[in-house]
């Protein structure tokens, strides 16, 4: 693997791909809690 | 506002601008200037991106918007996290290979260099005049509460920004935000928790929300279809989506923060801190004024939180705004009792009661906003060109009457290192492209390093006499306000359509695209003034929807007969 490569690799997660999926994920829980939030104080 | 908090507020901004301009103060050359030297780690980077979106406004007004409407306004956020992954993956890999100062440049090396000064020139206009707005919208609002002169208040918030900024540059714009995010955020967790502490006196943090929820205050998530709602999931995963990607892709003061970065990572990195963060800072803020209803809940709130405009109604009829006020104080400590009866009913867990305390609350509570009403009508006859919403009024009341000493220096330092954080962006992306795609491009290519970091400086300062000027000169907030919303929403669609057709059609050249931009930018106009003037109706923010997909059409449409043209 280049220098190049080896640099634009996330700190994180090993690859940019999982990184873009966790970040979807962190997503959906927080409209999942945010839902909940509602519907438990309504 | 008192000794202690004038010297808590002064030496906060004083300590964050000293610091700025202390460790950005050797800019030998442009790509310093401009660029950081490509030095910030992506917590800078992230943070700074954050106080660049994150206004004055938005920590006056949010709140407010949190009293009175809920928490609904959350959702405006939700397509944020995509639309950075986007940029994330598209944008930013390609700005790093070119190299560029400039998002626009990018335009000339893509298509040509007319499209360039197009997409800049779209820019400079719009963002120009947001500068000015940035530095006038909070100033209005703190000086009508401070007590302060306007013109004073915005030659503080402008000459202290152009300090850091002029010596600086983006470095220093990154540094100083930094510090202020960590000030705003700071004190908005202060102001919460002294907010729950009142609140602790009549029921728990949990009881509190429950009476709020009860109130109709913490409708964050709303799955109905309805395009008539102004905030729902869908229009904000929808809408989101489009004008994000406009925003970070595009606006020279949002892509200037993460080109600062070290290499590609370090700026995704950013981005990505702020698609997790940016929705639960929202929420928070929302929260604190959603809460700030439940305070006002147990205490009576004024009539009308401007205060400004009570004096106006008091001089215009003495005796009708004294009786009002009474009637006002009399139907809250009504209302008070019916909250205390809700209290009472959600400890005793008391469905029956609760219901007979609501109904309670509600007719108190439409006692006092008949009261409001009539108030309001005395203030329009005192004053017929007056701004009613007084939502913008709701947190600064809080903070001046109930935080304590200290703290209250502390909040207003909060709005004032929001407004200076967005304008220092502005007014260094303004002077970022006048130098890269104007001066440099077309006036002056063989400059040394030592000129265009003198031309940037100068530019900078330049941009932040104007700014301060508009923001002067600039006599009525409302009509101003939306003016310039409406400018920016002109220019917006157009910009944002220039851009994706660079990156996803490939196969159209410049010339097509300019004069689908030319087009589409005049039947926004056209839009615009048929909306004006009532032949249709149309809202300005699908000017937005209108001038991108316009662009992006047209530049396909013509491709084959202007493209092969130009081939």
């Amino acid at each position: 693997m280049s220098e190049e490569q080896q640099e634009a690799k996330p700190p994180f997660f090993g690859s940019w791909r999982a990184l873009y999926i966790f970040v979807l994920l962190w997503l959906v829980v927080l409209i999942g809690l945010m839902y909940w939030f509602t519907i438990s104080f309504k | 506002m008192n000794t202690i908090d004038l010297i808590v507020l002064f030496s906060t901004l004083g300590l964050i601008v000293g610091y700025g301009v202390w460790k950005t103060r050797e800019n030998s050359n442009i790509e310093s200037y401009l660029r950081g030297n490509n030095s910030m780690k992506w917590g800078t980077i992230g943070l700074s991106v954050m106080a660049t979106q994150a206004s004055a406004i938005t920590f006056i007004s949010t709140p407010g918007q949190g009293y009175q409407d809920g928490m609904a306004f959350v959702q405006n956020y939700l397509g944020m996290p995509l639309a950075l992954i986007i940029v994330a993956t598209v944008f930013i890999p390609l700005y790093y290979r070119l190299k560029v100062y400039t998002a626009y440049e990018f335009l000339e090396s893509r298509f040509d260099v007319k499209t360039r000064i197009l997409g800049a020139s779209l820019f400079l206009i719009q963002r120009g005049l947001a500068a000015g707005i940035t530095i006038y919208a909070p100033a209005i609002i703190l000086s009508s509460v401070l007590k302060w002169d306007l013109n004073l208040t915005i030659l503080l918030v402008g000459g202290l920004v152009i300090v850091y900024t002029v010596s600086g540059g983006t470095r220093a714009v990154s540094i100083t935000q930094k510090h202020q995010m960590a000030v705003i955020l700071i004190g908005m967790v202060a102001a919460f928790v002294v907010m729950l502490n009142y609140l602790s006196e009549y029921i728990t943090f949990s009881q509190g929300l429950s009476i709020a929820g009860k109130l109709g205050k913490l409708d964050a998530i709303d799955l109905d279809f309805s395009l008539e709602k102004r905030y729902t999931i869908w229009s904000g995963l929808a809408a989101g989506i489009f004008l994000q990607l406009s925003y970070f892709g595009t606006d020279q003061s949002q892509v200037a923060r993460y080109l600062g970065g070290k290499n590609t990572a370090e700026s995704k990195i950013g981005l990505m801190f702020n698609a997790m963060m940016k929705i639960p800072m929202q929420f928070f803020i929302l929260l604190v004024g959603a809460m700030l209803y439940v305070f006002y809940v147990f205490h009576v709130p004024p009539v009308h939180f401007n205060q400004s405009l009570m004096q106006k109604a008091k001089e215009e009829n003495q005796l009708r705004y004294q009786s009002l006020e009474s009637y006002h104080l009399d139907m809250g400590l009504r209302r008070i009792e019916s909250s205390e009866w809700m209290a009472m009913a959600l400890r005793k867990d008391d469905q029956v009661m609760m219901n007979a305390a609501l109904k309670s609350f509600y007719t108190w509570d439409s006692e006092m906003k008949r009261a409001r009403t009539e108030m309001e009508g005395l203030i329009k006859k005192a004053e017929p060109e007056a701004e009613l919403d007084d939502s913008d009024y709701v947190f600064l009341s809080f903070i001046l009457v109930f935080l304590p000493t200290g703290l209250v220096g502390l909040l207003i330092a909060v709005i004032f290192s929001a407004a200076m954080s967005s304008t220092s962006s502005e007014i260094n992306a303004l002077a970022s492209t006048s130098v890269i795609d104007y001066y440099r491009r077309l006036f002056k290519k063989d400059g040394s390093d030592k000129h265009y970091v003198m031309m940037s400086k100068l530019l900078t300062l330049v941009w932040g006499l104007i700014a301060i000027l508009f923001a002067i000169f600039a006599n009525n907030s409302e009509n101003l306000i939306e003016a310039v919303n409406i400018v920016g929403s002109l220019f917006y669609g157009t910009i944002l359509g220039i851009f994706l057709v660079a990156f996803f059609v490939k196969f159209v050249q410049g010339t097509p695209v300019f004069v689908a931009t030319l087009i589409a930018q005049a039947v926004v106009i056209i839009c615009h003034f048929l909306s004006v003037n009532g032949v249709i109706g149309l809202g300005y923010l699908w000017y937005n929807v209108i001038g991108c997909l316009l662009t992006v059409v047209l530049a396909i449409l013509l491709q084959p007969i202007l493209g092969k043209k130009a081939a």
